[in-house]
C-alpha cells in the first residue's frame, strides 16, 4: 500500500526505493508514538508525506501531484480503499480486476496495454492502429469508470 | 483548507494508475529486495535500536534473515508480500547474488518460416552494475553485433556505421525486429519476470558443470516456471539451475511453445562460463567501437532505423 502511495504522490521511480526506505526507517524510530488504537496505515502514509515533502524540496526529480493537503487527501482515499474486502492488497485489488473485466472491449484492452504491458499511448496507438487521440480519450473514459465501479464496491461494502 | 475538484480528480487519477500499475505488475521480488536491504541498513544503522528478537535473527544466514525480516515487517508494517515458497527464495537469491563480473554463454535457437531453424551461440557479460553486454553473431552469420546497456539505456555497435545509444524501449523495439528479443538479454530480467509470471516448482537438485573446471560439479537448486498466461513473446517455461551454496545461476533455459509458421525465438540455454579478463570499458560502446566509427544518439525508433544498415 505504501508503494501505491508513493506512486500516486509523483514520487520518481528513481526515488521511490530510497523514499520507502526512509520512511520505514522514521516508522520504525517513531513506532513508540504510534497511537495503537488509531489506523496503521494512515500514520505510515503522514511519515511518507513528510519525507516525500522533504524530497521535493532538495531534489529536482520529484514533482509530487500536490501540496500536503493533497497527499492527505490521496491517503485518506487509499484509507477508503482498504475497507475494500480481502486480508491483502492483493485481495482488495481483485475488486479493481473485476471492474476491468466489466469495461468495454476497446477500453479493457487500452487499460491492459497500458498496464500489463506497460505500453505508452502512442505505442498502444501503434498495435491497435487507432489514433493516438482516441487512445488517449478511451485512457481517460476507462480510468474514470473504474473509479465510480470501486466506489460502487466502496459503498456496498461499507452499507 | 479543502481540495478543488481540479486537484481532486488529478489526485483520484494518480491513484487509479497506481492501483492498476499495482494489480496488473506486483512486483513481490521487488518489495522482497526493498525489505531485505531495509534489514541490512537496520542492521547496520547504530542509530536504529534493534529490537531484542531482530538482534536473534542477525546470526542466521542473509536469506534466512530477509525472509524473516518480511515476516516481522509484514506483522508491523501490514505490508503485502510473503516469502514462502522455497522456489521463489531461490530465485530472489539468484537475483541479489551479483558477483562483480560473469560471463555466460548464450545457444540461441530460432524459427524462421522459410529457413527453418537456426541455432547461433552469443556471449552475456554482465556485471554488478546491472549493466550487461552481449555479443551477436548475426542471424546471417555476417558479423558480430555488440548489443550492451543499462537500466536507463541501450546501445548497439552494429557490423558497419556508428555506434547507437538510445533508450530502452526504442532500441529494444528495434532488436526485437532483428529477431533478438531484447527482454532476455539479462539474467536479472529473466529471473524479475520468473517470478512475477510464472508459478514456479522446486525441483530436484541436479549438478552442472563448473566453469572453471568441467571435470568439477557444482549442486544446484532446479527451479522450473511455467508461464502463467501464455503470450506469443513470453517463453512457456523458464528453467534455473542455481548453485546451492553461492546462489548464482549456473544456467537457465527458456523454451518458447510456436507454430511451425511460426516465426521467433524456440530455446535459450544460458550457460555460466569462466570469465575472461575485461577491459575497463567493456560495459560501454566504447570498448566495441571500430576505429574511426563514432556514437550516435538516437531519440525514436525511426532515426534508429535510419542510421542502422539495413541488413543488420
Amino acid at each position: 500500500m505504501l508503494s501505491v502511495f508513493l506512486r500516486a504522490a509523483g514520487c520518481s521511480e528513481y526515488l521511490m526505493d530510497d523514499v520507502w526506505q526512509e520512511t520505514m526507517i522514521v516508522a520504525w524510530e517513531k513506532l513508540d508514538t504510534f497511537d495503537r488504537s488509531r489506523p496503521f496505515g494512515p500514520w505510515l502514509r503522514g511519515i511518507a508525506t513528510r519525507v516525500l515533502l522533504s524530497n521535493q524540496r532538495t531534489s529536482r526529480r520529484m514533482t509530487l501531484i500536490g501540496d500536503e493537503s493533497a497527499l492527505e487527501y490521496l491517503s485518506q482515499e487509499l484509507h477508503r480503499i482498504s475497507q475494500l474486502s480481502g486480508d491483502t492488497l492483493d485481495e482488495k485489488l481483485n475488486a479493481l480486476r473485476d471492474c476491468v473485466s466489466r469495461l468495454s472491449d476497446q477500453d479493457r484492452e487500452c487499460i491492459e496495454l497500458r498496464f500489463q504491458e506497460d505500453l505508452m499511448p502512442a505505442a498502444i496507438s501503434d498495435q491497435v492502429g487507432v489514433a493516438l487521440e482516441t487512445i488517449k480519450k478511451r485512457l481517460a473514459r476507462a480510468k474514470l469508470r473504474l473509479q465510480e465501479c470501486i466506489e460502487l464496491k466502496l459503498r456496498t461494502s461499507t452499507n | 483548507m479543502p481540495l478543488a475538484s481540479e486537484q481532486k480528480e488529478q489526485v483520484n487519477d494518480a491513484l487509479i494508475e497506481s492501483l492498476l500499475r499495482e494489480a496488473f505488475q506486483p512486483d513481490s521480488i521487488h518489495d522482497a529486495e526493498l525489505v531485505a536491504r531495509l534489514m541490512e541498513r537496520l542492521e547496520n544503522d547504530v542509530a536504529v535500536q534493534l529490537p531484542e528478537k531482530l538482534v536473534w535473527y542477525r546470526r542466521r544466514n542473509w536469506m534466512g534473515f530477509a525472509a524473516t525480516a518480511a515476516v516481522i515487517l509484514v506483522g508491523i508494517f501490514f505490508l503485502n508480500f510473503s516469502i514462502n515458497n522455497a522456489a521463489y527464495a531461490t530465485v530472489i537469491r539468484s537475483l541479489t547474488v551479483t558477483p562483480a563480473k560473469r560471463f555466460y554463454q548464450i545457444k540461441m535457437l530460432q524459427q524462421f518460416p522459410l529457413w527453418g531453424e537456426r541455432q547461433i551461440q552469443a556471449e552475456l557479460y554482465l556485471d554488478d552494475q546491472d549493466r550487461f553486454v552481449v555479443r551477436h553473431p548475426g542471424w546471417a552469420g555476417i558479423g558480430p553485433i555488440w548489443i550492451g546497456g543499462n537500466p536507463e539505456e541501450r546501445w548497439i555497435v552494429p557490423i558497419r556505421g556508428p555506434a547507437l545509444v538510445g533508450g530502452e524501449r526504442t532500441v529494444g523495439r528495434w532488436l526485437d525486429k532483428k529477431d533478438i528479443p531484447s527482454p532476455y538479454l539479462h539474467v536479472s530480467t529473466i529471473l524479475h519476470r520468473m517470478s512475477r509470471a510464472y508459478s514456479l516448482a522446486m525441483l530436484p537438485n541436479e549438478k552442472v558443470p563448473a566453469n572453471e573446471s568441467p571435470e568439477q560439479w557444482i549442486e544446484c537448486q532446479h527451479i522450473r516456471g511455467t508461464i502463467k498466461q501464455p503470450k506469443s513473446n513470453l517463453p512457456v517455461t523458464i528453467e534455473l539451475w542455481a548453485d546451492t551454496e553461492s546462489g548464482v545461476a549456473q544456467r537457465l533455459t527458456l523454451i518458447w511453445n510456436r507454430s511451425p509458421e511460426e516465426r521467433g525465438p524456440l530455446k535459450w540455454e544460458i550457460e555460466l562460463a569462466q570469465t575472461p579478463d575485461l577491459p575497463d570499458n567493456w560495459f560501454s560502446p566504447e570498448g566495441h567501437l571500430r576505429a574511426n566509427s563514432q556514437i550516435m544518439h538516437v531519440q525514436s525508433e525511426t532515426e534508429l532505423e535510419s542510421l542502422a544498415p539495413a541488413d543488420q
